[in-house]
């Protein structure tokens, strides 16, 4: 495939083809792990999340986090086809406090899993404020939004990180100040809902009241 | 005291490829040559940061019981079993005189 190097301050990524390469397999890698890792040298970690942008009095992120088959991208789909939601990551999402001390997440990674056309309007900003990472729990009966502990949260970010196994000790301890920070800047918390259209309904609501720009 | 490998004059040093963070009262520490985490609550937290520098358990634990007001037969178990289960996982080293 060739070999990639990226700069240590994740500014730049040089790839050097060999014979065999094949383009497809290349762009899948640079818009994969490769831009992982050279986003972390410049301060943004990866979750493994789908995200929806509000669009109301202040735009800002939520992003959902969970096992697979926790419906990540199906509520984010869902909140999406009903305003004022609009669909920015359905795998990826990197956040980073690098300006401080808002916490901020990009809305334009290469998201190879959505199609063109569902890729969000080119009017999104390239960062949004963070406001809110969910950890997607099994269905219950009602809308439940369960804040969790700073310490647990941020094990949680951790855990939700992508590409950290391509992380060296200097980066593994800036990935730990960085979920750290976070933990303690954005609201984590478990949300469980019924899956049916009036959960997804409620989760709106619900969403909008929490983290929604004060009215 | 002993218990099993451990004496009261046993000490350690917590093993210079881990980090730690304080995290909303309790600490995280990184192994950063493995990439794994272990999360310690605030009395584990407070054992940890004495234990550094080859004092000896002994003093750790007279510092827990301090802090805690918790016996020193109560200390001493619960600072067995966490230095137990930090060696097991090489996140700190017996530091030799």
């Amino acid at each position: 495939m060739g070999s990639f190097a990226v700069a240590p301050d994740g500014a730049t990524i040089r790839y050097r083809s060999s014979l065999d390469a094949s383009p497809a397999v290349v762009e899948e890698a640079l818009s994969g792990p490769v831009l992982v890792f050279a986003l972390a040298l410049r301060g943004f970690f990866s979750l493994h999340a789908s995200a929806v942008a509000l669009r109301d009095a202040g735009d800002r992120l939520i992003a959902f986090v969970g096992p697979s088959g926790a419906g990540k991208s199906t509520l984010a789909a869902v909140l999406a086809a009903r305003g004022p939601w609009v669909r920015v990551s359905d795998d990826v999402l990197p956040a980073g406090l690098t300006e401080e001390p808002s916490p901020v997440a990009l809305t334009e990674f290469p998201q190879p899993k959505l199609a063109a056309t569902a890729r969000p309007a080119a009017s999104l900003p390239e960062s949004l404020p963070l406001a809110a990472v969910c950890v997607l729990r099994p269905p219950t009966g009602e809308v439940r939004l369960a804040p969790m502990p700073v310490p647990e949260a941020a094990l949680t970010l951790i855990r939700h990180t992508l590409g950290t196994r391509l992380f060296g000790p200097d980066l593994l301890r800036r990935h730990l100040d960085s979920c750290a920070d976070l933990a303690v800047a954005v609201p984590v918390v478990r949300l469980s809902y019924p899956w049916t259209s009036e959960g997804a309904r409620c989760v709106s609501d619900a969403l909008r009241e929490r983290f929604g720009a004060p009215s | 005291m002993t218990d099993g490998r451990y004496t009261t004059e046993s000490a350690f040093r917590q093993s210079s490829d881990v980090v730690f963070r304080d995290v909303g009262g309790e600490t995280i520490l990184l192994d950063s040559r493995r990439g794994t985490y272990f999360a310690l609550n605030e009395v584990g937290a407070a054992a940890w940061q004495l234990i550094d520098g080859g004092v000896r358990l002994q003093e750790v634990c007279a510092g827990l019981v301090e802090r805690y007001e918790v016996t020193s037969e109560t200390a001493w178990t619960d600072l067995v079993e966490l230095v137990e289960e930090l060696e097991r996982h090489g996140l700190v080293e017996i530091a030799t005189a």
